[in-house]
């Protein structure tokens, strides 16, 4: 267990390195900088020339790399060239409010998920399966950017149910906290549940067709404890491998729905870094989630381990 | 939205006997109350809080509130006196003297002196501040303070128009305790303006507070305004109609049409004239064929101004042919080119191409730029110019034209306040953006633009500033086509904001320190 989580723990140390090469070369062999970006063409040279050396921009790109990364590693991100704020304090304030929504999404897309992937295998060919599996066909097909739209059309500008856009933290108004999370929330976890029923309903349907469902039937077990203690225990590994993978997306790929409902998260910070070429963020937040992402999958793993005990880390 | 917290009646007695002065007739009958918090949606978030080294028109959007500047300008760009209440220049016409008004205080609860002018204005001036302000205060040779409440200038030369670079957020009068002496970064963001800083959320919100010792008598009446940026318009329109913003300072062009068509007793849609600024196809006049005078012409003659004008602004401009806004007291009487392809086609012709030419316009993809470039692509092509566009994202595009490496492209223009910021940094051959007239290299401009600068009478810059139109147009390398309109929106709770064209929330009579918020 302690050597699979060492060679673990190098390959994503690797990987971090690796990424932090591809993304810096990227990123500067994009044309224009962030003072281009920054400062259109009606500014005179002088002025991008001043701006530019005091970001230390007209340095070597190697000494500009070597320097980033001898500060990385000893855990400074950088400053913002937008911002002149620390990147990782900003990294710091973003973060939880995206892990917030992609928590929510995730619960959301659970809280469908389950119970309607376990009903579509055991009442397998009814209308209800049908209804199940059409839903979760529309829920993965709908692209977020029109989901969210319609949400914030039905439920903010015409029953005026839920605001349309913004975020507050919990800690100052939990009740407000909540109302402006459940939209993006839904947007979200709605094309979770569609991936994550279609997952259940074949799992599940596998296990019944199981002997020792058989056996639990036969001990005259009611079919809920069969469903709930036997079935969806072996059932939910693969919907499990789908959340990891998808939670990871959604960690750095709410992008979209964080534009649209304006949640300031770690996807809207990203593409603000891309469109001002503001190296140091970027940089940061591909690194942060990257290693997250890395470790999600460690997580999934060992919850493998957990929930079957034939699978042993060797 | 809007939490309005009452005060006691008497403590409403000045702030309504003040808003008889300034508040048309149907307001005054309720008068303003006070307290709430406004929250605005604005395009994008601020880069920095430091006024001197933001470069950026959102500096003086969003930090308008908490810094303020000697002079600055009204709604339609006209001088208005702020930190100094008068001014004038000597007899040797490079002498200015400003008096400061009295019992202004910081946020910190320092008065203002003439030595934070010195500070401030020295801190722009020290290139290692790379101020944006800069370029404008060139002329400045030395500073001097002989009281507390006087600044003079020195200038080098003559300089007419001094006292308009001394206005908008860039050139913020901050005190020289806000600034650390060693590292020239600023501690805290700390002026005289109406509201003070509370804190500052990256592409969330900048929060503001009422500053209870601002200079203007019971004001101002908000309790606190958020500045918050929200990039998509779409969403920004939105979250004005479902109240979650109080007020948004770009409507989308493409849904103005709409929405005065449906008014809404919700909120309220207001036009400002000029707003956006003008758009221009600039050929560069060191690339052939553009170097030759008549295929400038006939591609100029080509072109169909209305059109243009529609694709950039969606309805919401009028062709014009200088660097103003017809709403601009310096929009100045000269006769347009009409659009006539007989004389384009005469004229390639006498240049020696009959049956046109080939060439490629260099096109920023943002800004609505590709539409202008699909529109004028079509127009040239009936002449036989055949133009291939070559699309580039922003920060690449702008590297490009900065060399001037491009044979034609388009831009917009920011709306301008004088003559000398409209014309010089572009057509002088020592202009900083010289390359937005395509380096047209012209004596007669060079001269003219010398002495429009020099100059402070208004008449005799008048007839300076036509003559440069009538240049201008006739060389064709900087074809200004239209100029175009913004439009703000407010909820119909929000009273007393007077939107300014350059789009600053605050300033002189009808910014942030004017508006209230009704029941």
């Amino acid at each position: 267990m302690v050597r699979y989580l060492e060679t673990r723990v190098l390959a994503l140390l690797l990987v971090l390195l690796l990424m932090s090469v591809v993304v810096f070369s990227f990123l500067h062999l994009t044309p224009g900088d962030p003072v281009d970006a920054m400062l259109g063409v009606e500014v005179e040279q002088e002025t991008k020339q001043g701006l530019r050396h005091e970001l230390g921009l007209d340095r070597p790109l190697l000494a500009q790399y070597a320097l980033w990364m001898g500060r990385a590693l000893r855990g400074d991100l950088g400053t913002s060239i937008r911002s002149r704020q620390g990147v990782s304090a900003i990294i710091g304030e973003k973060l939880p409010i995206t892990l917030e929504l992609t928590l929510a999404a995730s619960g959301v897309g659970l809280a469908i998920a389950l119970p309607a992937g376990v009903l579509a295998a055991v009442r397998r060919s009814s209308t209800l399966d049908l209804g199940a599996m059409g839903v979760a066909l529309g829920g993965v097909s709908i692209p977020s950017f029109s989901l969210g739209v319609m949400l914030i059309l039905l439920f903010a500008l015409h029953w005026r149910i839920f605001p349309a856009i913004g975020y507050i933290p919990w800690s100052r108004d939990p009740a407000g906290a909540l109302r402006h999370l459940v939209l993006p929330a839904i947007t979200l976890g709605l094309g979770l549940a569609g991936a994550l029923t279609r997952m259940v309903r074949s799992g599940v349907l596998e296990e019944l067709g199981r002997e020792y469902v058989r056996t639990a039937r036969a001990k005259g077990l009611p079919p809920s404890m069969v469903i709930t203690r036997h079935v969806l225990r072996n059932a939910l590994l693969p919907a499990l491998t789908v959340l990891g993978v998808q939670i990871s997306v959604l960690l750095g790929g709410a992008v979209i729905t964080e534009q649209i409902f304006a949640w300031p998260g770690v996807g809207q910070l990203a593409v603000q870094a891309v469109l001002s070429r503001d190296y140091p963020v970027l940089q940061g937040t591909i690194l942060v989630i990257a290693a997250i992402a890395t470790l999600v999958q460690l997580a999934v793993d060992l919850a493998y381990a957990l929930m079957d005990p034939r699978i042993r880390l060797a | 939205m809007a939490r309005v917290s009452r005060k006691p009646f008497l403590a409403l007695i000045p702030a309504v006997l003040l808003a008889g002065v300034l508040l048309p007739p149907p307001t005054l009958a309720q008068g303003p109350a006070r307290g709430g918090t406004l929250t605005v949606g604005v395009q994008s978030d601020l880069k920095t809080l430091d006024p001197h080294k933001s470069a950026l028109t959102i500096t003086y959007v969003s930090l308008s509130p908490i810094y303020q500047t000697l002079v600055d300008l009204g709604p339609n760009l006209e001088l208005r006196p702020l930190l100094a209440t008068s001014w004038r220049v000597g007899p040797d016409n490079l002498t200015w003297t400003f008096t400061l008004r009295r019992g202004v205080l910081f946020h910190n609860g320092r008065e203002l002196t003439s030595r934070d002018v010195r500070f401030s204005i020295e801190r722009i001036l020290n290139p290692k501040t790379g101020a944006r302000g800069r370029g404008d205060l060139n002329a400045i040779e030395s500073i001097a303070t002989p009281d507390p409440y006087t600044v003079q200038f020195k200038l080098k030369s003559p300089f007419g128009v001094f006292p308009t670079k001394l206005a908008t957020t860039y050139q913020a009068i901050l005190p020289a305790d806000a600034v650390d002496p060693v590292t020239n970064e600023l501690r805290k963001p700390i002026g005289t303006g109406p509201f003070e800083f509370v804190e500052w959320k990256t592409d969330d919100h900048l929060a503001l507070r009422r500053f209870d010792r601002y200079w203007e008598q019971g004001k101002p009446y908000l309790d606190a305004v958020v500045v918050k940026p929200i990039p998509d318009e779409t969403v920004r329109l939105t979250a004005l109609q479902t109240g979650d913003v109080g007020l948004i300072l770009d409507v989308p062009q493409a849904r103005i049409q709409d929405l005065f068509a449906h008014p809404s007793p919700e909120y309220v849609i207001r036009l400002v004239r000029g707003g956006a600024g003008q758009g221009v196809v600039i050929l560069n006049t060191r690339h052939r064929p553009f170097d030759n005078l008549k295929v400038r012409q006939a591609a100029a003659y080509a072109l169909n101004k209305r059109e243009l004008t529609e694709a950039l602004y969606r309805g919401w401009g009028h062709p014009v042919n200088q660097n103003f806004a017809p709403s601009s007291p310096w929009y100045l009487k000269v006769k347009d080119r009409p659009m006539d392809l007989p004389r384009s086609k005469q004229l390639l012709s006498e240049a020696g191409m009959p049956g046109g030419f080939k060439t490629t316009a260099t096109v920023g993809n943002g800004y609505g730029l590709p539409a202008v470039a699909q529109v004028y692509q079509a127009e040239l092509r009936r002449v036989g110019i055949d133009v291939t566009l070559q699309v580039f994202d922003i920060p690449t595009w702008a590297k490009r034209i900065d060399s001037g490496d491009f044979d034609m492209e388009n831009t917009g223009f920011f709306a301008k306040v004088d003559p000398d910021d409209g014309y010089y940094r572009y057509l002088h051959s020592n202009g900083g953006v010289w390359q937005l007239s395509g380096f047209l290299s012209h004596a007669e401009l060079d001269r003219l633009l010398d002495e429009g600068r020099a100059e402070s009478d208004v008449e005799k810059r008048k007839a300076i500033y036509t003559r440069v139109v009538e240049i201008v147009q006739d060389q064709a390398s900087m074809v200004i086509f239209g100029s175009g309109d913004t439009a703000v929106g407010w909820r119909a709770t929000v009273h007393g904001f007077v939107p300014q064209t350059i789009g600053a929330l605050s300033y002189p009579g009808g910014g942030m320190q004017e508006t209230w918020l009704s029941k």
